[in-house]
């Protein structure tokens, strides 16, 4: 019996001695104060972090040269944790899982970088012709990487296919017509389109030959043949991509988007399967850049880290919003105002962020991110929902003195996935210190899509979207009573909303003052809360002296490289 | 035999009949659109209903069910994944292998280190030897593959460098995978193995070996376990199998493009081709697997075979009984 005992404390001693072997060494720890370090906002180009003065001692396996490939061309391993699934240009980018490794093969017609502003690419400039038609003039000489010559024709094709496969980037669209070889026509939809819905079309449909897709036996799925920087020289589905320079790029001498720069000569995406590997990956030099590092992963490679030396660390504010959305319908009591904001003064955002997000996240004062060409710096000194128990209760009595529903009878369903089930989690947390019962209901992305229009079946949702640069038309199918067959997301019937909204994204309306006055009167009527950002963190090895980053994802050909 | 082998083949359709409307029902009640996966959330009812139309999704359930069925006993078609578009054959004719030749690994291993372990534990039990080689197997069994994975990675690729992070481009790739994925099972082996040994080794005939003046250890190899693998062979067949379906986790951390990740992912988007084929082929190789568990069955105990033998002989004299009657 004693030997026994013995025995099972030595296990146990075994156990928690060898829980350790995995811990790092101290570091400093995480603040919440995110922007320290972060990107800069006016520029897509940020400068990585320099070396710090870390006082312990470094691990670092990075060996501070660049790497080449054995016949001497610089190379860089990106580790991602994507997994693209085919390179189908008809496709979209969601459907086939594509981040911007797709825009080293493929290009569109103009391209909008983080900070929501537009450079041509294919195109050399387009107008609005008419009040919803536009004019796309492309340049004259764009081949692609099998020497086929692109015109108005491969355009329309590209077009057409995507229209047939459902994709989202030209639904606004109606046609697209010929004017001549290099000039094309878009006629949108509607008469008075939403702000966003043309460049939605030309910076996400790919231009490829007819010629080339047609040849393909598998519609390009693993061989791609696009007029980008790169061509995919190997494609092992769900182990690594690699791309390399294409020697032929059409404007190889011009003055190159951004996006198509060519920095490097390999590329390499490397996919691994756990993001806790991402930071174990890093460490031991398998790859050297990678915007997929968990933030518990961060405290490496932060100043006073074990791998603080031969790493850079950036954190850079993701374009995503998360926005506490409310139930509106009759069958929600978030039907009414007081609690709407009796909940949005009940939270700490600040705490939610260092409890869920470990520091790494922005407050935000909007539903508007920050990479939005409308967000106003004005909102960020106004009062939008801070911390006050005090005036929740207040809200919350009220609630209770107006409807005559005891607090105790609530019991109000947050609906949760696992991208957001801690965030979830601490507001539940705040709900029970309010004194309001709440059930977690965690389910999958899937299910998700499929509760949401069932008004009975959630109360609460905390959702990650974004409205980037001039684009308006994510907020609109949020908000707007057309977006769904059965209204809006929110269940919300409110005429004034609709009208405002409906001048603050359509191209005719569409302004400051619109978005201003849209902005008030969601805060206002506290439909929508917008809470923070998160922050991505990228790190690199320190050969990478500038990372570049574009919709919140790196674009390795773009960065810059010690030789 | 042979008959027997046939007469087990033929059974493999209705079983492989019954997982295929099993798994058509289950995947058509789950919650969940597959036009919304691709299409993404923001998509208007109209696209979502055009989607629906094309896939097929608007059709009454023993509509989609005839086609999925005639697609795939008739056709031999296992369609086209929803999310990439690609032929679901042709990426499990992909992922197969590398899924097989882990689970072949972890098999070997877990036989060829378990079963000596079970074996010396029995044959000095109650002993020191006894005593930790099951306690070997007690922490074997008790720590998570995913905590075993994480902490190989870390003392040798990390700390040693000494093998890939991640990645089966070479062959020493595999070796944490194959470590971390057959720990468990080596566990569970020894311990299966030490108590049929400890049965076998108390047996009448064991002592009258011994009595006759046979050396331990031909007592042991010669007599008591060719008695005492036979539940073993069920295991080593249960475990293949279960390696075959289950190395999820493995294959995530160690970034293997396996069948688990892809049925996993084929879950999460709702991609029911990639999920009814994946988990039509995984019952397949099952009952192939089961059938090879039963021939070694036949081959290692004579007394099975002897069985098999005398019914179809039996079969054969009643024939011959009857046409005699008749004649």
């Amino acid at each position: 019996m004693k030997a026994r005992k013995y025995l099972a404390l030595l296990l146990a001693m075994a156990m928690c001695l060898s829980l350790l072997a995995g811990c790092g060494s101290s570091s400093s720890s995480s603040t919440g104060d995110s922007s320290e370090g972060s990107a800069s906002s006016s520029s897509d180009a940020a400068t990585s972090d320099a070396s710090s003065e870390s006082s312990s001692e470094s691990e670092s396996t990075s060996t501070g040269t660049a790497r080449t490939t054995e016949d001497g061309r610089s190379k860089v391993i990106v580790g991602t944790t994507n997994n693209a699934g085919s390179f189908d240009p008809m496709l979209s980018d969601q459907q086939c899982n594509r981040k911007d490794e797709v825009f080293l093969v493929y290009e569109t017609m103009v391209y909008m970088d983080s900070e929501g502003e537009y450079h041509m690419n294919l195109a050399e400039s387009y107008e609005q012709t008419s009040d919803n038609s536009y004019t796309v003039y492309m340049h004259d000489n764009i081949y692609d990487s099998a020497g086929n010559h692109i015109t108005a024709d491969d355009v329309i094709f590209c077009f057409e296919g995507v229209k047939a496969a459902g994709g989202s980037a030209c639904t606004d669209v109606a046609t697209c017509e010929k004017v001549d070889d290099y000039t094309v026509v878009y006629t949108m939809e509607s008469e008075d389109p939403v702000q966003g819905s043309i460049e939605t079309c030309l910076t996400e449909l790919y231009i490829v030959s007819q010629a080339a897709y047609e040849a393909s036996e598998d519609q390009m799925a693993a061989s791609p043949v696009g007029t980008g920087a790169y061509v995919l020289t190997d494609f092992q589905s769900g182990v690594s991509l690699t791309f390399e320079v294409n020697e032929n790029y059409w404007n190889k001498d011009g003055e190159r988007c951004y996006i198509s720069q060519a920095n490097v000569d390999v590329i390499e995406f490397q996919i691994i399967g756990d993001q806790s590997q991402v930071a174990v990956a890093l460490q031991a030099g398998t790859i050297d850049i990678s915007d997929c590092v968990a933030s518990s992963d961060a405290v490496y490679f932060e100043e006073g880290g074990d791998y603080a030396d031969s790493f850079n660390l950036m954190l850079f504010p993701k374009t995503m919003a998360m926005w506490l959305m409310f139930n509106c319908s009759e069958s929600s009591a978030l039907n009414n105002i007081n609690l709407r904001k009796a909940i949005a003064y009940a939270f700490s955002t600040s705490d939610i962020i260092s409890a869920a997000e470990n520091g790494y996240a922005v407050e935000i004062s909007s539903i508007f991110s920050t990479y939005s060409s409308y967000y106003n710096s004005d909102w960020d000194e106004a009062d939008y929902y801070e911390y006050d128990a005090e005036v929740a209760q207040e809200y919350l009595d009220a609630f209770t003195e107006e409807t005559g529903i005891a607090v105790s009878d609530l019991n109000l369903s947050i609906l949760a996935n696992s991208n957001n089930s801690d965030t979830c989690e601490l507001l539940g947390a705040y709900l029970t210190v309010l004194g309001i019962p709440y059930t977690l209901n965690m389910v999958d992305q899937t299910v998700v899509n499929t509760t949401l229009p069932d008004e009975t079946g959630w109360d609460l949702f905390i959702n990650e979207r974004t409205s980037t640069g001039y684009n308006l038309k994510v907020l609109y199918e949020y908000i707007s009573d057309e977006a769904q067959s059965y209204g809006n997301i929110q269940f919300i019937t409110d005429e004034t909303l609709q009208e405002i909204a409906y001048d603050a994204v359509h191209v005719s309306t569409a302004s400051q003052e619109t978005i201003n006055a849209l902005h008030d009167y969601i805060t206002e009527q506290c439909y929508i809360v917008g809470m923070y950002q998160r922050d991505k963190v990228i790190v690199s090895a320190d050969w990478i002296t500038e990372v570049v980053m574009s919709s919140g994802n790196i674009v390795p050909n773009a960065c810059t490289y010690a030789s | 035999m042979i008959r027997y082998v046939i007469k087990r083949i033929l059974l493999m359709i209705p079983v492989l009949l019954g997982v295929a409307i099993l798994i058509f029902t289950i995947m058509y009640f789950v919650p969940g659109d597959p036009a919304e996966v691709i299409l993404g959330s923001m998509a208007s009812e109209a696209e979502l209903n055009a989607m629906r139309e094309s896939l097929g999704l608007n059709d009454p359930y023993i509509v989609r069910l005839g086609r999925f069925l005639y697609q795939t006993f008739i056709q031999f078609d296992f369609g086209t994944s929803y999310i990439f578009n690609t032929s679901v054959a042709s990426e499990l004719a992909v992922r197969f292998p590398r899924t097989l030749f882990f689970a072949v690994c972890c098999m070997v291993i877990r036989v060829a280190v378990g079963t000596p372990l079970g074996i010396t534990a029995a044959v000095h039990h109650n002993g020191l030897a006894d005593r930790i080689c099951m306690m070997v197997s007690l922490i074997g069994i008790s720590l998570p593959e995913f905590w075993v994975a994480l902490m190989l990675v870390i003392i040798f690729a990390l700390n040693l460098g000494i093998l890939p992070v991640y990645g089966i481009e070479h062959w020493y790739g595999w070796i944490l995978p194959v470590v971390a994925g057959s720990l468990g099972g080596i566990a569970g082996q020894a311990r299966q193995t030490r108590s049929q040994m400890l049965e076998v080794i108390r047996a009448d005939y064991v002592t009258t070996a011994r009595a006759k003046g046979l050396s331990e250890r031909a007592i042991l190899y010669k007599t008591a376990l060719p008695n005492g693998v036979i539940p073993l062979i069920n295991m080593v067949g249960s475990g293949l199998a279960q390696s075959l379906g289950g190395a999820l986790i493995i294959e995530n951390v160690f970034t293997i493009p396996g069948m688990g990740v892809y049925l996993t992912t084929g879950v999460n988007n709702r991609d029911y081709p990639v999920v009814q084929s994946t988990v039509l082929f995984l019952a397949f190789l099952f009952s192939i697997i089961m059938l090879l568990v039963d021939l070694a069955f036949a081959f290692v105990d004579p007394r099975i075979k002897a069985q098999y033998e005398r019914s179809s002989k039996k079969m054969k004299k009643s024939k011959k009984a009857k046409a005699g009657q008749e004649a």
